[in-house]
């Protein structure tokens, strides 16, 4: 009889754990980020880089930081690379967390590429993965180029 | 009784941790909340915020209307270019990215472009025309609208019976079905009420294509991709490994009126990884980007200022004048401005990127030389070099000599001015200084570095 209370207890300990853990914990990350984002915009457009082109070539990270940099010049857009980065549901490695997950050095190269000026995709406002997205608004778009896994449009 | 103490021991225990893991799990569920509630007030503070830039555009739009004096039409368009962008802004936070909102994304754009060039129009002494007003009084109409649709969104979201996480959930990509909240039903019924009225000339945001600008002369005769290599092969400093592998093309078809490119990436002996960017038209290389670390810093400014001169006195670009240098993690990018007859046109600017360690070349970008090289009618400025000098501030040192540049200004108006070069204080400055009317055209301060590593003293410029 001992034994079957027992039992009863353990599995209402595990039940509720199950209930009450939260499904993910917040670390922080969010407000390190944005302070060092509003020093500057190479550190944020470094971390979406990292967060959105992770295992892309050199070339795909410098397209990716381009597109930012393109919508803060599109009126459709906000101005800065805050307000594009943060816009909601905008970009899925910050909705996911992603974006916080480490900046390599080839992202923060990337980015300065492409502050410096350099834009592999023409004008691009616009980037998909073609295997996760079936949005008909994003495959509406013109397609200027694939790079990687990415296919870029404007 | 040695049995029963022996059961009464694990059950104290397991209730112990029962008790932990409820407190722990109580903990951590509002903290969750927390951050639930936050998210919240982030999205109702924005969309308080849209409510009042709509109010201030709805004010300041009445206001044009009623007014005769120029300054004051002044200041209420320029308060309408910032209230519209700003209204930008706010709309980006909300949860709309992947709803239908062009006929306000319209309605923004259009009373942005507008307020803008009817602002500047009365800054160069003009007056408005009878179809300014009428635009004006549209747009008027359009902010009455927009303004009264928030506000009845104000009256369901003042309720505190909605919230926006319900919206958030809904419009997320993830979601794939035609689910809606009473949020996203009043944004349509918005975008609905925002339609121009039968008649207006509305000007419509930005569409695909219409933002990349075409080459304003022919960059040559069409190329296949096999000319497209030998370019490539012809334009690299080092040998390459294996040929240049063919990646894909932009707009081959030439339907954007854009600028079409081939596009290749091929290795250096070291088998470092380079992406090519070749224009169909001309086989001209356009830009170039080599992603390879670079560390020391070996090379001056000035011995790559050289090396860069050559490249392109070799590439067959006309004699330039170094207008800027930034050095960025390690490379130095150069910009040069093609000289015609004296004076430097720095709308056809060429980017060259060198690494500092050993010299080699790490980026090019020709891009803006190939869009916006056309036959030029300079003429001869009417502001000598001294009158020039004389226009700056006189808080500003000079430090070079005025020289002649051709520049965009911010109407995309290409002017011919005097570029001054000085500083205040730490600060340095190019300073353009029209050469017909001796107008202040714009001023460019020189920071170094365009993304500076945090931390560290900012490197210097050249030229």
């Amino acid at each position: 009889m001992a034994k079957y209370r027992l039992r009863w207890v353990v599995a209402c300990i595990v039940a509720g754990l199950a209930l009450v853990w939260p499904s993910s914990s917040f670390d922080g990350g969010l407000a390190y980020a944005e302070s060092k984002a509003a020093k500057d915009n190479l550190h944020l457009l470094a971390q979406l880089v990292c967060g959105e082109a992770r295992g892309e070539p050199y070339e795909g990270k410098v397209a990716v930081a381009a597109v930012i940099l393109n919508r803060t010049l599109d009126k459709r857009f906000p101005d800065s690379v805050a307000g594009v980065v943060y816009e909601t549901h905008a970009f899925e490695s910050v909705s996911n967390g992603e974006i916080y997950r480490g900046t390599t050095d080839e992202c923060y190269k990337a980015a300065r590429a492409a502050l410096g000026g350099w834009d592999p995709v023409n004008g691009a406002v616009f980037f998909f993965a073609p295997a996760k997205t079936s949005s008909a608004f994003i495959w509406s778009r013109p397609q200027i180029r694939t790079i990687g896994r990415h296919i870029f449009a404007r | 009784m040695s049995t029963q103490r022996g059961v009464v021991w694990p059950y104290l225990l397991l209730s112990v941790a029962l008790l932990g893991a409820l407190s722990f799990g109580w903990y951590q569920t509002r903290q969750k909340n927390q951050l639930a509630l936050d998210a919240e007030n982030k999205y109702m503070s924005s969309f308080h915020k849209l409510k009042w830039t709509s109010e201030n555009m709805e004010e300041r739009t009445a206001k044009l209307m009623a007014t005769n004096d120029t300054r004051l039409q002044q200041s209420l368009l320029a308060d309408l270019r910032v209230s519209s962008a700003q209204a930008v802004e706010e709309m980006s936070v909300l949860p709309f990215a992947t709803l239908n909102t062009t006929g306000i994304e319209s309605y923004l754009n259009t009373l942005q472009n507008r307020a803008d060039e009817l602002h500047d129009k009365l800054a160069q002494g003009g007056s408005l025309t009878t179809a300014d007003w009428s635009q004006m009084a549209d747009l008027r109409r359009q902010s009455v609208t927009f303004e009264r649709e928030l506000s009845s969104l104000l009256g369901l979201v003042g309720t505190n019976h909605i919230r926006w996480a319900d919206t958030v959930r809904v419009t997320s990509p993830a979601q794939s079905g035609s689910a809606a909240t009473p949020i996203t039903q009043s944004v349509v019924q918005m975008e609905k009420a925002l339609t121009p009225p039968p008649g207006a000339t509305q000007t419509p945001g930005p569409t695909p294509g219409e933002s990349l600008p075409a080459p304003k002369m022919s960059p040559g005769a069409r190329v296949d991709a096999t000319t497209a290599v030998k370019a490539i092969k012809a334009f690299v400093d080092l040998p390459l490994q294996g040929e240049p592998t063919f990646t894909g093309s932009s707009d081959p078809a030439d339907k954007g009126r854009a600028f079409s490119l081939y596009f290749f990436s091929a290795k250096k002996a070291n088998g470092t990884p380079l992406d090519f960017g070749v224009s169909i038209h001309g086989g001209h290389v356009i830009y170039m980007i080599d992603g390879r670390p670079v560390r020391d810093k070996r090379f001056t400014v000035s011995q790559l200022a050289d090396k860069a001169a050559q490249m392109l006195r070799r590439w067959g670009y006309p004699e330039g004048r170094l207008i800027s240098t930034a050095e960025n993690d390690g490379t130095l990018i150069l910009d040069f401005a093609p000289l015609e007859t004296g004076v430097a046109v720095e709308p056809e600017t060429i980017k060259v990127m060198l690494a500092m360690d050993n010299a080699e070349l790490v980026g090019f970008d020709a891009r803006n030389y190939w869009i916006n090289r056309h036959p030029r009618t300079m003429g001869a400025p009417a502001l000598s070099e001294t009158d020039a000098r004389q226009r700056v501030s006189p808080r500003l040192q000079l430090e070079a000599s005025p020289a002649l540049s051709l520049v965009v200004d911010r109407r995309r108006q290409e002017r011919l001015v005097w570029a001054v070069r000085g500083r205040v204080d730490d600060q340095r400055f190019r300073v353009f200084i029209d050469a017909r009317t001796g107008q202040e055209v714009d001023i460019q301060r020189i920071a170094g570095d365009p993304a500076p590593p945090m931390n560290e003293p900012r490197a210097g410029t050249g030229a």
